[in-house]
C-alpha cells in the first residue's frame, strides 16, 4: 500500500513538471517571442504576433487543462485498480 | 408545476421582467424602459436567490460540496470577470494595443498552472476556507491563520471598492443617474444574493450571470461584425480589419496598434516588464481567496479539476473577445482621422458622447481636419458607445448595461462572501466561541455581510465622489494582484509539494515577499521615484511582484530548513491532499 501511494505520487510529480514546462511555453515563451512572427498571416487572421497572445495561447492553455484531467482521471483509475488487486491477494 | 423551485421561480422572473420592460417602454418611453431593464435583471437574481436559501453551515461556506464542474466553472468566470473586465479591457486594448495584451495573457493563463499546482489539492484538504488550510499546514499553529484572513481583507476589500465603483460607473454611463447613489444600490443587491444561503446562492446566481454577462457582451460586437462583414466567426477574421487600421495608422506616422513594446504599462515599459507583467497577474489569480474557494464548491477531486477547464474555457470566451472590441473600436475611430471637423462633428455617435466626455474633439492646429492626436477617448467607450457606433436599436445599451452589472454584482458578491466567512469560520468560530451552534454562525456570516458591504459601498462612494482617491482604487486592485503573488500562491504551493515546509517558513515566506513589493509599490507607485531598470528596461510596480514572489518561495525555503519539521501529522495531511479519494 506505502509503496502503491507512492508510486501514485511519484506519477502525479512526474506529470506536474510536464505541465510545468508546457505551462512556461505558453505563458512566457511563446508570448515573448511572438515578435518575431510579425507579418506572418493565416487566411483571415490577424498577424501572428498579435494573435498568438489575443488568442492562441489562451486556446492552448484551456486545452491543456482538460488534458491534465483526463491524464490524472486515468492514473486515480490505475491506482484504484491496483489497490482493489492488492486487497484480494 | 412548482412555482417556487429555482428553475421555475427565475423562469417566471424572466417573462416578468420582459413584460415590465416593454409595457413601461411603451407607456414611459426608452428612457423609463432601460431603466426598468436594467434594474429588473437585480430582481431575477434575487428571485433565484431566494429559492435556494438555507441556514446550513455548509452551505454557507462551501455550498454544500455539491456544485456540478461545468456550473462551478461558470460560476469561477463570472466570480473572476469584473466590472473592469467588461467595461475596460477592451478600451484598454483599443489605446495601447500590443501593450495591453499582458491583461489578456496575465488574466487568463493563471488558471492553467492553478489547475495542476493548487485546485485539486485545496478540495483534497476537505478544508473550508484558505486560512484554516494553511493553518492545518502549519500544524494548527493560529498566527498562521490570523495573519492569513490579515491578507484576505487586504486583498478583498479594495476589490470590493472598485466592484461597487463598477455598478456606480454602469449605471451612470448609461443611465446618467449619479453614480454616488447607484453605490449603494449595487451593494443592496450584492448583500441579498449572499445572504440568502451563502455559496449556495451566489454560485448559482453567478452561474446564471455569466451567461448573461457574455451574451450582452457578445451581442453589439457580433453586430458591429455583421456590418463589417466578418461573420460568422469574428474573432478568427478580423485580420484585414487590423490591417486596414495599420494602413491609417502609417499614413499619419503613429506607433500601429500591433506593434509590441512601444507603450508603456504598469508604470514600465520593454519586454522585461511586459511579461513581468503578466506573470504577477497569473501567479496572483492563483491567491485570491475568493476564487481559491470556488474549488471547495464541487462534489469531488475529478470535478475540481475539470471545473478549472470550464471557468478558463469560459473566461477565455470573453477575453478573445476584448481585441476584437478593441480592433472594431479602434476602425471606427481611425475611419474619422483626416475627415473635416464639420463631418466630424455631424457623426450620431459622437454628437451623443461628446458631453459626456468619454470622447474629447479639439482643432489644435486649427485646420479644419481632425489629425489622430486631436481625438481623444477614454477607454469604456469601447464597451459602452459600440451600439452607438453602428446605431444599433435603442434596446441593446440597456442590455449590454445589464451585463456589466452582472460582471460586477458577482465579483462582489464573491469578495463580500469570503471576507464574511472568514471572520466567522477562521476569527469567530476558532479563536472567540469555538462552541457556537450553526444558527449562530450563519447569523454572524449574515451580520458580517452587511457591515463588510457597508464599509465598501461607503468607501466606493468616498472613491467615485473623490476622483484622486478613485485613482488609487484603480491601483489597488492591481496591487492586490502583488499582494496575492507575494503572499499566498508560493506558500500554497510549496505546502502541497514541499512536505519540509514548516510554520515558520510560511510566516517568514509572506513577510519576506511583502517586504519586497510594498516598499516597491510606496516608493514608486505613490511616491512616484523612478522604477529600477534591468537591461534597460523600467520594471513598474505590478511587474515588480515576480520578486516578491521568488523572494518568498526562498525565504520559506531556507527558514524551513534551519527549523525543525512540523511532524507526522503535517505529514499526513499533506499526503491525504495528494492521493485520491
Amino acid at each position: 500500500m506505502v509503496d502503491l501511494k507512492a508510486y501514485y505520487w511519484r506519477r502525479v510529480k512526474a506529470l506536474t513538471v510536464i505541465f510545468l514546462i508546457a505551462w512556461i511555453t505558453i505563458a512566457v515563451i511563446l508570448p515573448l517571442t511572438a515578435p518575431l512572427l510579425k507579418g506572418v498571416r493565416i487566411l483571415g487572421l490577424p498577424s501572428m504576433h498579435w494573435y498568438m497572445n489575443a488568442f492562441i495561447v489562451i486556446v492552448i492553455g484551456v486545452i491543456l487543462i482538460f488534458v491534465y484531467s483526463a491524464l490524472m482521471d486515468k492514473l486515480d483509475k490505475e491506482l484504484k485498480k491496483k489497490v482493489s488487486e492488492e486487497e484480494l491477494l | 408545476m412548482n412555482l417556487t423551485s429555482p428553475v421555475n421561480a427565475t423562469i417566471i422572473a424572466t417573462i416578468c421582467w420582459i413584460l415590465c420592460s416593454v409595457i413601461t417602454t411603451l407607456i414611459g418611453g426608452e428612457f423609463l424602459g432601460s431603466l426598468i431593464i436594467v434594474i429588473g435583471s437585480i430582481f431575477i437574481y434575487l428571485v433565484l436567490a431566494v429559492t435556494l436559501r438555507s441556514t446550513s453551515v455548509a452551505h454557507f461556506y462551501v455550498a454544500g460540496r455539491e456544485i456540478p464542474a461545468l456550473v462551478n466553472g461558470a460560476a469561477t468566470a463570472a466570480d473572476w470577470m469584473s466590472a473592469a473586465s467588461y467595461l475596460s479591457m477592451a478600451g484598454a486594448i483599443a489605446l495601447m494595443g500590443y501593450d495591453a495584451l499582458p491583461f489578456v495573457i496575465g488574466w487568463t493563463l493563471g488558471y492553467t498552472l492553478m489547475a495542476f499546482t493548487i485546485a485539486p489539492f485545496v478540495r483534497k484538504s476537505k478544508t473550508y476556507t484558505v486560512p484554516e488550510l494553511l493553518e492545518r499546514r502549519a500544524g494548527g499553529w493560529g498566527p498562521v491563520r490570523t495573519t492569513a484572513v490579515i491578507m484576505v481583507f487586504v486583498m478583498s476589500l479594495t476589490y470590493l471598492t472598485a466592484q461597487l465603483v463598477g455598478v456606480g460607473v454602469v449605471f451612470s454611463r448609461f443611465l446618467g443617474l449619479p453614480a454616488t447613489v447607484s453605490v449603494f444600490i449595487g451593494v443592496f443587491g450584492a448583500l441579498a444574493y449572499a445572504w440568502t444561503s451563502g455559496w449556495r446562492s451566489i454560485t448559482w446566481v453567478q452561474f446564471l450571470q455569466y451567461f448573461v454577462m457574455i451574451t450582452m457582451y457578445c451581442t453589439p460586437v457580433f453586430i458591429a461584425a455583421y456590418f463589417l462583414g466578418l461573420l460568422p466567426f469574428p474573432q478568427l477574421q478580423y485580420g484585414n480589419l487590423i490591417q486596414e487600421i495599420e494602413m491609417r495608422e502609417m499614413a499619419f506616422n503613429l506607433p500601429l496598434m500591433t506593434e509590441p513594446f512601444v507603450r508603456s504599462i504598469g508604470g514600465g515599459k520593454g519586454p522585461i516588464n511586459w511579461i513581468f507583467f503578466a506573470l504577477v497577474l497569473m501567479l496572483g489569480t492563483m491567491g485570491l481567496p475568493h476564487i481559491l474557494v470556488r474549488f471547495y464548491t464541487v462534489r469531488t477531486v475529478h470535478a475540481a479539476r475539470v471545473s478549472v477547464g470550464w471557468a478558463l474555457t469560459f473566461i477565455g470566451l470573453l477575453y478573445v473577445t476584448a481585441s476584437l472590441y478593441a480592433t472594431i473600436a479602434r476602425h471606427s475611430f481611425s475611419a474619422l482621422w483626416g475627415k473635416p471637423f464639420a463631418e466630424v462633428m455631424n457623426t450620431g455617435w459622437i454628437q451623443k458622447w461628446l458631453p459626456t466626455g468619454l470622447i474629447k474633439l479639439e482643432d489644435k492646429n486649427s485646420d479644419g481636419i481632425l489629425q489622430p492626436a486631436e481625438l481623444i477617448f477614454h477607454g469604456d467607450i469601447v464597451v459602452v458607445g459600440m451600439p452607438d457606433m453602428f446605431g444599433m436599436l435603442w434596446v441593446i445599451a440597456p442590455l449590454v448595461a445589464v451585463g456589466g452589472l452582472a460582471a460586477a454584482l458577482s465579483t462582489a458578491d464573491g469578495l463580500l462572501l469570503a471576507m464574511s466567512t472568514a471572520v466567522t469560520r477562521d476569527i469567530y468560530k476558532r479563536f472567540i466561541n469555538p462552541q457556537a451552534t450553526e444558527t449562530r454562525e450563519v447569523l454572524i456570516v449574515r451580520i458580517l455581510l452587511v457591515i463588510i458591504g457597508f464599509i465598501g459601498a461607503v468607501m466606493a462612494y468616498f472613491a467615485l465622489k473623490d476622483p484622486g482617491f478613485g485613482v488609487y482604487v484603480v491601483l489597488l486592485v492591481g496591487w492586490a494582484f502583488v499582494f496575492s503573488a507575494s503572499t499566498f500562491t508560493p506558500i500554497i504551493m510549496l505546502g502541497i509539494f514541499w512536505k519540509r515546509l514548516n510554520r515558520y517558513g510560511m510566516i517568514a515566506g509572506m513577510i519576506t515577499g511583502l517586504l519586497i513589493s510594498l516598499p516597491y509599490i510606496i516608493l514608486v507607485g505613490i511616491a512616484k521615484l523612478p522604477p529600477i531598470e534591468l537591461f534597460g528596461d523600467k520594471i513598474g510596480t505590478i511587474g515588480w511582484g515576480i520578486f516578491g514572489f521568488f523572494g518568498n518561495a526562498i525565504a520559506a525555503i531556507i527558514t524551513s530548513l534551519l527549523t525543525k519539521p512540523e511532524g507526522p501529522e503535517v505529514d499526513k495531511f499533506v499526503e491525504s491532499m495528494r492521493l485520491p479519494d
